[in-house]
């Protein structure tokens, strides 16, 4: 049984990309999981479903900062401008390598960031995502 | 007429009785016939009404009677029909005859009484009914005789029944015929009844309003009685008080006669005889009353007299009289009277004379005397000084002279004869003003009769002067309401014009007192002021607050403590001893005098005293003394001293104060040669010019010099010589005052060592100062403008358009506008401005100027201070600029420092991750073939970057290496040729044009890593649908070298990307290989070497990087 019907993952990086799949897959958190290594297909994709297929929009979103040409904060911009039916149903995490201190910040000023997630991805992390982010109220 | 009157008013009276009695007659009359006629109309009504219903009744019963008599007939019929006994068929046949019978008698009565057609007819109906039932029932009964019942029975039910009913219904008609006309005739009568009880109303309405009428006629009636009874009462007590009247004259007529004092008689002219004489006749003539009776008049007369009346006659009702007839009296005396007779009605036949005869005899004596009297008055009053008037003035203010004196000639020129012709003669040459007192003072003595006193002037027409004349009357008042005066008038003008010299000489005598400043007071014996001036006057109102009355002692005027001197200073006088002294306190002194007044004969009769304020004078001498002694105190202080040089006596003499300047000791005698010994060596021949200078001119000379004092002190004299001539214009004396100004000249010379030492250090600060006016007028610059300014000071004095000029344009405005009109109001301030030297640089100055103000706040004068701050501004701008280049490398440590941070761990945490993943069970699953990859490509990436930073590092120690000439085209074509594959591979075509700038002294690495750079960026982000043509040129900016690399590449959009651009680590293509560290070292080498990068780019264009280095 999923957890979770899709997954998105944003990160030019594409050895930490397969390191998260391989990762979801394993504990099966999710059905499906979609990589993308440029944030403008993220953003197309992901604006596409929103409008015409709904309850297609992915349930949680693992996004990467620092990325040539359209970066992290570029895209929680374009993403606070998607329907609020998507947003409320999806989870939005930022994954960055960085451990400065000004980016977590940066990244937890934004409501619709749900928490700031420092690399690498771990089972016991998406655990505590499932407890403390996925539980049905 | 009375009885007239009387008559008329009982004839009224009897009248009005005659109509009342008529009116009530009539009344009665009418009320009577009005009664009876009511009662006779009534009578007959009743008696009509009476017949009416006895015959309605009698109809009525004859109508009854009928029908009782018809059901007997028909019960007598039925019994004989059913009885068979024939005795009783007879006895009922008898009776039905009797009944028939009655019934016939009956119809004719009713026949009688019914008048009524209707009735009439309905009877004769019946009559004929009953006929044939007479005929039916005699069948009838014929039928029962036979004792046919059964027949009977039929024949009655046959004809009887129908009979019967037929005979009841006419008789019913009959009986309602009746009634309804009896009805009709009851109703009748009640409306007939009715109409005469409305005629008797109306009769006794009109009865009543008759009563009214005559009612309301008698009241008129009545009062006009009553009015008419009023005026004859009235009449009747008119008589009676005339009557009584009448009674009382009688009574006075008779006693005035008896008890009049005048004699008087009645005679008979005829007879002469007296017929009645009064009891003053009596007492006059000596006679008694029945003496009288029995003498004529005659007898009262001489014999000559009697014989004149006996000729005489005397007409009835004329009056006659005789004036000093001689009457004898009984006793024979003779005396003068004046008789009066007239004739009194007629008695009978005698016509009586009344005769009054007064006795003149006193009356003729009294005028005798008077006119005696008379001639007496005249006699005195001429010989009385003046005139002697008597002034009338009757109730018309018609004026009168009865009586003038002789004297009035001499006094007004007039006889007195003139004057009673024409009383204004009197009036007429009084003077004017004069006049109106006369008329004031005469009609205030007429009002109130006091005693007329004024004095007056008269114009003497031969003197041709004005004469004095004082008037004198009294008046009394006289029976007839005229007031008579009694006076004198009398000549006074020698005594007025003593009089008035007298006064001319007292008023010139008082001016002379009143105009001495002193109090004078004159005193008497017992010390009692007899007179006193005005100063006195004053003086004891103002000090006691009273008035100072003559006749007061003037020890009432004098406090308690000074009575006593005064006492015996008085009675000093009075001896002929003249006292004199001081006395007063405080600001108020007196000088007082006690002088005896003496006369020719030399005796003392009085004494003056005088008082004389002497506080004014005293204060003067006392201010005057006071003065002196301030002077030689001035003096003293202000060590200025006089001296005097007598030419001709060689004598110098010289005041208290010199002897002090001078040093020298009281006893020492100066004379010109020692104090000239004592002037200083080197200025005693200038000052002996000076001296000499004033005696040649004849005029003030100032001088100053020193002197040397014998103790060795040195000291500066300021002299004023002046020479004083004699008559002829010879210098006689030299007169001079000489004043120590040593101190004076001591502080001169501080106050100028003073501001010498403020001289020099403001010449000597490093700013310079200046003082402007208000207007912004500079008056003073010290001369460190020069050095600040680099002009000479001349360039800044004067007004503000002068040298506003050497402002620099740009702080010109904000100066003149903002800055200095603040200070002009009052407000210091601070002020940095650039000014144009002469070498037209720039030099920055600090402006402090600060507004001085005087005590009203109004600014008198600014003070400035300016100082050069060109160097510290220069200072200022290399620590800014340096900041910012501090700021720049600290955002940029920052920036690596994160990007390492950064770029070091994603590798790490990769592996992290990776290993998280690996699948140690089955260690030949497919999964861990992908991580060992990942693994080896982390830790490639990981190394690459610990590469990068060490060349970054290495770079920035490179800058310390010596700079070289490079030489671009040379530099160029050894990259070219090391990245030759690559540039063959891109196809690309370089030109390049260092014509601008051929070389460059810099660090060869860095530009070599500069240019390397950027070709390999070029030709990495070509365009792939365009042959790259990259061109490179140089050029000179100012104090730069610009390097210019150009292609026509992919472009970047600059207003995404521009902060990022230079940043490490970026990219901004996702299809081309990078690091993002070419164009981020390009940038931090230029800026190594002092200079900057710039960056024009448009996408699917071309982008131009122009470095610059520093030359």
């Amino acid at each position: 049984m999923y957890t979770l019907e899709r997954v998105i993952l944003i990160d030019d990086d594409q050895v930490n990309s397969f390191v998260c799949e391989s990762i979801i897959r394993s504990i099966s958190f999710a059905k499906e999981v979609l990589v993308f290594e440029q944030a403008e297909e993220a953003h197309n994709y992901l604006s596409h479903v929103a409008s015409t297929r709904p309850d297609e929009f992915p349930e949680l979103i693992f996004l990467d900062i620092n990325m040539p040409g359209m970066d992290g904060w570029q895209f929680i911009q374009e993403y606070k401008k998607y329907p609020v039916a998507a947003i409320e149903r999806c989870n939005l995490f930022v994954l960055s390598s960085a451990v400065d201190r000004k980016d977590i910040l940066s990244a937890k000023s934004h409501k619709e960031v749900k928490d700031f997630i420092s690399k690498p991805l771990s089972p016991e992390i998406l655990e505590f995502i499932r407890e403390e982010f996925l539980r049905p109220n | 007429m009375e009885q007239n009157k009387n008559t008329r008013s009982a004839n009224s009276h009897r009248r009005t009785m005659r109509y009342i009695g008529t009116s009530f007659i009539s009344i009665v009359v009418v009320l009577i016939a009005v009664c009876l006629f009511s009662y006779i109309r009534a009578n007959l009504v009743q008696q009509e009404y009476g017949t009416k219903m006895l015959h309605a009744y009698q109809r009525l019963e004859l109508v009854n009677t009928l029908f009782s008599n018809k059901e007997l007939a028909q019960d007598l019929l039925r019994e004989h029909i059913y009885t068979q006994d024939s005795t009783r068929k007879e006895s009922l046949r008898e009776k039905l005859a009797q009944a028939h019978t009655l019934n016939n008698t009956t119809i004719q009565k009713l026949d009688r009484l019914l008048q009524n057609q209707d009735q009439k007819a309905l009877l004769a109906s019946l009559v004929a009914e009953r006929k044939a039932y007479y005929v039916h029932a005699d069948s009838l009964l014929r039928l029962s005789d036979q004792n046919l019942l059964a027949e009977a029975q039929a024949y009655s039910r046959a004809h009887l029944g129908p009979f019967y009913s037929r005979h009841q219904a006419l008789l019913l008609d009959l009986s309602e015929s009746a009634t309804d006309f009896s009805q009709k005739q009851a109703d009748e009568a009640l409306a007939v009844f009715s109409s005469t009880v409305n005629e008797s109303v109306a009769l006794f309405l009109f009865a009543l309003l008759s009563i009214a009428g005559t009612a309301f006629t008698l009241r008129k009636v009545y009062r006009n009685l009553h009015k008419e009874n009023a005026l004859l009462n009235a009449e009747i007590q008119e008589r009676t008080e005339l009557q009584k009247a009448l009674l009382r004259s009688q009574y006075q007529y008779k006693s005035l006669f008896n008890s009049n004092p005048v004699p008087m008689w009645i005679y008979d002219p005829n007879t002469y005889k007296i017929l009645k004489v009064n009891r003053a006749a009596e007492q006059e003539y000596g006679y008694k009353k029945a003496e009288f009776l029995r003498k004529t008049v005659l007898d009262l007369r001489t014999l000559e007299d009697a014989e004149r009346i006996l000729s005489m006659t005397f007409p009835l009702d004329e009056e006659s009289a005789f004036n000093e007839t001689w009457h004898r009296r009984k006793n024979g005396s003779l005396f003068r009277v004046e008789v009066r007779s007239h004739s009194l009605p007629k008695e009978g036949s005698i016509c009586p004379r009344l005769v009054v005869a007064v006795n003149v005899e006193e009356q003729i004596r009294a005028s005798d005397k008077l006119k005696q009297n008379e001639k007496q008055l005249r006699e005195v009053s001429s010989s009385i000084p003046g005139a002697v008037y008597q002034f009338q003035v009757d109730e018309q203010r018609k004026i009168t002279f009865p009586f003038v004196s002789e004297g009035i000639k001499e006094l007004y020129g007039v006889t007195p004869d003139e004057v009673y012709d024409n009383p204004d003669l009197l009036f007429e040459g009084i003077h004017p003003d004069d006049l109106e007192l006369i008329r004031e003072t005469t009609e205030h003595s007429n009002k109130g009769l006091t005693p007329w006193l004024v004095e007056y002037r008269l114009r003497s027409t031969h003197l041709n002067k004005w004469k004095w004349v004082r008037g004198h009357g009294l008046p009394t008042l006289k029976k007839d309401g005229s007031i008579l005066y009694n006076g004198t008038l009398i000549d006074i003008t020698d005594q007025k014009e003593a009089q008035q010299q007298l006064s001319t000489k007292e008023a010139k005598l008082r001016a002379l007192l009143n105009s001495s400043p002193q109090a004078i007071y004159l005193l008497g014996q017992e010390m009692e002021v007899l007179s006193f001036n005005a100063v006195a006057a004053a003086e004891v109102k103002s000090c006691r607050l009273q008035d100072l009355v003559v006749g007061q002692s003037l020890l009432d005027y004098v406090d308690e403590v000074q009575r006593a001197t005064f006492c015996e200073h008085h009675a000093r006088a009075l001896q002929g001893e003249t006292v004199m002294y001081q006395t007063g306190q405080g600001n108020q002194w007196f000088e007082v005098a006690f002088r005896p007044v003496v006369t020719a004969e030399n005796k003392t009769i009085s004494v003056a005293l005088s008082i004389h304020n002497i506080s004014e004078q005293k204060k003067a001498i006392e201010s005057i003394k006071r003065s002196e002694l301030q002077l030689s105190h001035a003096h003293r202080i202000a060590k200025l001293g006089s001296w005097e040089y007598d030419f001709k006596g060689d004598l110098l003499t010289m005041s208290g104060t010199l002897f002090t300047i001078y040093g020298l000791p009281n006893d020492f005698r100066p004379t010109f040669q020692n104090v000239l010994a004592r002037f200083h060596p080197d200025d005693r021949d200038a000052a002996l010019a000076k001296f000499n200078e004033a005696v040649a001119a004849k005029r003030s000379v100032l001088s100053e010099h020193r002197v040397l004092l014998d103790d060795g002190t040195e000291k500066y004299l300021h002299h004023v010589i002046e020479p004083l001539c004699d008559t002829a214009g010879e210098v006689i004396k030299i007169q001079g005052t000489t004043q120590d100004i040593t101190d004076l000249r001591k502080k001169e010379q501080e106050a100028i060592e003073a501001k010498n030492l403020f001289q020099s250090t403001i010449e000597n600060i490093q700013e310079a100062i200046l003082t402007a006016d208000p207007d912004l007028t500079i008056t003073y610059i010290s001369p460190q403008c020069l050095k600040v300014s680099g002009y000479t000071e001349e360039v800044f004095l004067g007004k503000s358009a002068h040298w506003i000029q050497k402002i620099h344009p740009d702080d010109r405005c904000r100066l003149m506008n903002e800055i200095l009109p603040k200070v002009v109001a009052g407000e210091p301030q601070q002020y940095e401005l650039r000014i144009m030297d002469p070498g037209n640089n720039t030099r920055w100055l600090l402006l402090r100027a600060s507004p001085k103000q005087d005590a009203q706040g109004k600014v008198v004068r600014i003070d400035c201070s300016a100082a050069d701050m060109t160097q510290y501004k220069a200072a200022e701008a290399n620590r800014a600029e340096l900041i910012e280049q501090l700021l720049i490398q600290n955002q940029n440590l920052q920036q690596f420092t994160y990007i390492v941070s950064h770029n070091l761990r994603a590798p790490i945490a990769n592996i992290l991750g990776l290993t998280n993943v690996y699948n140690r069970k089955q260690p030949e699953a497919l999964i861990n073939q992908r991580v060992v990859d990942g693994l080896l490509k982390s830790a490639k990436l990981l190394d690459t970057t610990i590469r990068d930073l060490n060349e970054i590092l290495s770079i920035r120690s490179r800058i310390h290496e010596t700079q070289e000439t490079v030489m671009f085209e040379e530099l160029v074509n050894d990259i070219l040729s090391s990245i030759s594959e690559d540039v063959a591979q891109a196809d690309a075509t370089v030109s390049c044009d260092f014509s601008g700038a051929p070389s460059i002294t810099s660090l060869r690495g860095y530009v070599l890593s500069i240019v390397q750079n950027l070709l390999i960026n070029a030709i990495k982000y070509r365009s792939p649908e365009r042959k790259l043509h990259l061109s490179l040129s140089t050029f000179c900016v100012s104090d730069y070298i610009c390097l210019q690399v150009c292609d026509n590449g992919l472009g970047i959009d600059l207003a995404k990307e521009k902060d990022k651009i230079f940043g490490l680590y970026k990219r901004f293509h996702h299809t081309i290989e990078g690091k993002g560290l070419g164009l981020h070292l390009v940038k931090t080498q230029a800026e190594l070497l002092g200079g900057k990068v710039e960056v024009e780019s448009q996408v699917d264009v071309g982008t131009t990087f122009s470095v610059y280095f520093k030359s």
